[in-house]
């Protein structure tokens, strides 16, 4: 079986019908916005249908622009819409509505072994972002 | 032998790919991607085939022989086979 490369954007309605039907879809993200949990190219993500949103968790949504985001929910606001955040990024992204939101990651792959989304090393990484954060606000600008 | 209804074709882009649904899906996270042949033999699957009818089928459809047909085939319905997309071999 060869290997078979595909955007989200092609691969979104059989995602949806897996997604639908109850199962897991597996997807390879790019970018560096989820280090050091996600590497492009070498880890995955198991999806599976979005129940319901509980900080924490990481979920795959689409922006308004079209563009598809997987960054973890770092708060449910007052008004019900969605604050996400990449675990190597400093800035919260909020005003996301739940209709927005495409999946959820049930658990990490890393090469090929499971890191379960209840598990430690999957959530230490959410735990230490405000610190990295904090260090990248104070870094010097030289 | 017959295609397990728990599996799925569907065109990604220009591709055809096999994926599986529900419960499967739990299993065999894959997506086996299949050229025009692959396809076909996929449609023919949804009834119960013998390899004799398959081989039958594909001589006809494409015009080659026999010995051509079964080759092609032969490893496409074990990588069937292994992820459980098709039963009854």
């Amino acid at each position: 079986m060869k290997d078979f490369k595909a955007s989200i954007e092609e691969m979104l309605p059989v995602m949806l019908e897996v997604l639908g039907s109850g199962g897991e879809f597996r997807l390879f993200p790019k970018g560096t916005s989820m280090m050091p949990l996600l590497r492009q190219g070498t880890d995955s993500v198991i999806l599976v249908s979005p129940d319901k949103m509980r900080k924490g968790d990481i979920y795959l949504f689409r922006r308004q622009n079209g563009d598809f985001v997987l960054h973890r929910l770092i708060q449910i606001e007052k008004d019900d819409t969605l604050s996400f955040r990449g675990d190597n990024q400093a800035v919260l992204e909020c005003g996301i509505r739940r209709e927005q939101v495409l999946a959820r990651v049930l658990k990490v792959l890393k090469g090929e072994k499971e890191v379960n989304s209840r598990s430690f090393l999957y959530r230490m990484t959410h735990l230490s972002a405000p610190a990295r954060a904090w260090r990248f606000r104070n870094r010097k600008s030289n | 032998m017959i295609r397990n209804k728990s599996f799925i074709k569907r065109k990604i882009g220009t591709q055809y790919v096999i994926v599986a649904i529900g419960e499967a899906a739990k299993r065999f996270h894959g997506m086996i991607s299949v050229n025009g042949t692959g396809s076909f033999i996929w449609d023919q699957l949804e009834r119960d085939m013998s390899v004799d009818d398959l081989v039958r089928a594909l001589v006809e459809a494409y015009d080659i022989d026999a010995e051509t047909a079964r080759a092609d085939m032969g490893d496409f319905l074990t990588n069937l086979r292994e992820v459980g997309a098709v039963e009854g071999f």
